[in-house]
């Protein structure tokens, strides 16, 4: 069979199972019958795919998915996330848009604590949303910073999905999750740069008010108190990698215990929360690790039919300059994510792309990083972004799904101008890793 | 009936103890290894086995939970398709997707339980530290196949039957529906 034949048959097959609402993980596990048994030897092959089913997920480097994963439910059943909201308030002065401000702030705070992006819009979705319409702030400086706030969370360690793009990629988990930090904090500036210019060219879109006076000392004590035990979660999970006290899986480990400490510390730990965070993180977890297990024999028989080693021959035979061949890559990434979740979109582009950018002489870790911030982009934009379909579950029912996606916008433009900035400056993700190098 | 309604009960107690049982381990994962790096820190020890016990307890969790995952609907999927279908064309093509999911659960069930019964006549051994047989660590697989084989069954019926309330222009007993989870992934 023909490489591209083989390449057309198997995702062309895949995108039209998915089209009929099958469980992606199970449409995943019908390719992986038919070309088991086309390309792995008939009846042998089935029972290869069988063992393959046990390889794909007894895999440690995955580890820190379902932990992370975790902080975050701990971080719900536990409200202390609402808490957290509650201090950054106290400590936030007088500025334009100042409650839009309030809540990239908070979740660059809860994105240090929890792993999968639409958690800290639930948060903060029901906090701020109130406030911000009886403040009488517009829809684009409510809804607009509160969904693009959630795809802080995938950029800001502990990111789930990060580990997940590591694992299946096989670059470094703990240099990618060093990595993405840069452009994580570099986004939530463009953010609120943003906020802050478009309130003071516009300020009926974030009125003025009233906020009581907080003194120095209480100020002071609310940091202590209520913000810094929150190093102590940060320090868990990225500390501990970069400075090489333990592994991606490990830190993973330390920060849901930092996590349950810092619940304890808030007087808000009990048998119902761990019950209930570690319920939730199964619903997820499964969910992921379902699809890794149809996925990585269907990257497998892939590679077996040589299609990928052919498409890369031809990709590097073709007469253009081999960033033009990056930029299609995300071209792809863009379109995939406007209809379908980052998971999959990982696990059906990562075996094609990573062998091919690898071959034209890219940094893989580079690549992980650029392809991470644009998946996360999906999450906001039209048509089907999932964080704005939360949000739409949260905000009240006068609110249409347009007006979440409109206020998302210009967030995802500046998403987009950062991911450019990351691409033609590499040091900018590459710079935290190099320094734990040395 | 009653016996099909009592046996449904019980079918949901064992998925309801099968997710309790893979949270138990998510936690127990999370308390093990970080036990392990502070007693690594503070005194030098490490528990090497740990580590591969943790790898074996990812498989578990995956296959105990898969069933109570698909019980509420909520694997992954792409449903922006087929919701812009009408309510009847939608619960058909449920019916007719997950009819397929049942082939391919059967299919995956058949030679998972042919690869442990195989993997336990000859005593096939793991090379690792532990060198443990392979059967009792794989025997979750077909375990979960079979789970889910039932349960997509279930789904499946629960489909039809709206689809026939929806032909006959009744509005379905929300009591039959299968729980859907609106748009895919919450990852």
């Amino acid at each position: 069979m023909e490489w591209y034949f083989a390449i057309l048959l198997m995702f062309g097959l895949l995108v039209v199972l998915m089209g009929t609402g099958m469980p992606i993980s199970f449409a995943f596990i019908f390719i992986c019958i038919i070309g088991g048994y086309l390309f792995w030897g008939g009846e042998a092959g089935l029972e290869q795919l069988a063992m393959s089913f046990y390889s794909s997920v007894t895999n440690y480097s995955l580890l820190p998915i379902p932990l992370f994963i975790l902080m975050g439910d701990i971080v719900f059943a536990s409200g202390t996330g609402t808490r957290l909201i509650d201090a950054v308030d106290q400590l936030l002065g007088r500025f334009p848009g100042r409650l839009s401000l309030l809540a990239i702030g908070s979740g660059v705070l809860l994105g240090t604590m929890i792993g999968i992006s639409g958690g800290s819009i639930g948060i903060l979705g029901k906090v701020l949303v109130p406030e911000m319409n009886k403040r009488g702030y517009g829809t684009p400086m409510t809804l607009g910073p509160i969904v693009s706030s959630g795809t802080l969370a995938i950029l800001i360690p502990p990111s789930a999905l990060a580990v997940f793009l590591g694992a299946v990629a096989q670059v470094s988990i703990g240099k990618l999750l060093l990595a993405i930090i840069v452009p994580g904090i570099l986004v939530a500036f463009l953010f609120i740069g943003y906020i802050i210019i478009r309130c003071i060219l516009n300020p009926a879109l974030a009125p003025n008010y009233d906020i009581p006076r907080i003194s120095f000392s209480n100020k002071l004590k609310t940091g202590i108190t209520q913000i810094a035990p929150v190093i102590l979660v940060i320090f868990a999970v990225i500390g501990s990698v970069f400075t090489g006290v333990a592994t991606p899986g490990e830190s993973a480990a330390l920060g849901v215990i930092a996590c349950y400490i810092l619940a304890a510390i808030y007087r808000r730990l009990s048998w119902k929360t761990i019950k209930l965070s570690a319920q939730d993180t199964i619903h997820v977890t499964v969910m992921i690790f379902f699809i890794v297990v149809g996925s990585i024999s269907f990257s497998r028989i892939l590679a077996t039919t040589g299609a990928i080693s052919s498409l890369i021959h031809w990709a590097t035979g073709l007469e253009v300059h081999p960033i033009m061949l990056v930029i299609a890559t995300q071209i792809i990434l863009v379109f995939l994510g406007a209809f379908m979740d980052p998971a999959s979109i990982v696990m059906i582009t990562v075996p094609v792309f990573f062998p091919l950018v690898k071959a034209l002489g890219y940094d893989t870790l580079w690549f992980a990083v650029i392809s991470l911030m644009n998946i996360q982009l999906g999450l906001i934009s039209p048509p089907f972004g999932m964080d704005c379909f939360t949000m739409k579950a949260i905000v009240p029912g006068d609110v249409t799904l347009g007006d979440v996606f409109r206020s998302s916008m210009p967030f995802m433009f500046l998403g987009f101008l950062s991911m450019i900035m990351v691409m033609v400056f590499p040091q900018i993700g590459l710079w935290l890793p190099d320094l734990m190098n040395r | 009936m009653n016996i099909l309604r009592k046996a449904e009960n019980i079918f949901d107690k064992i998925i309801d103890c099968m997710l309790t049982a893979a949270a138990v381990i998510v936690v127990l994962d999370a308390l093990a290894v970080s036990t392990d790096v502070i007693l690594r820190k503070l005194i030098g020890f490490t528990w090497a086995p740990l580590y591969e016990i943790i790898t074996y307890s990812l498989l578990w969790m995956t296959f105990l939970g898969t069933t109570a995952i698909m019980r509420r609907n909520g694997h992954v999927k792409m449903d922006s398709l087929t919701s812009q279908l009408s309510p009847r064309n939608e619960a058909l093509l449920n019916v007719i997707s997950h009819s397929v999911c049942i082939l391919l659960a059967g299919i995956m069930l058949f030679f998972t339980v042919k690869l442990t019964i195989a993997d336990y006549r000859t005593d096939f051994i793991l090379a690792s530290i532990l060198n443990p047989p392979k059967w009792p660590i794989e025997i979750i697989i077909p375990i979960g196949f079979f789970m889910l084989f039932l349960q997509i069954m279930r789904n499946t019926r629960d489909f039809f039957i709206r689809y026939k309330d929806l032909s006959r222009g009744e509005e379905p007993d929300t009591g039959k529906q299968v729980q859907g989870n609106g748009v895919s992934s919450n990852n």
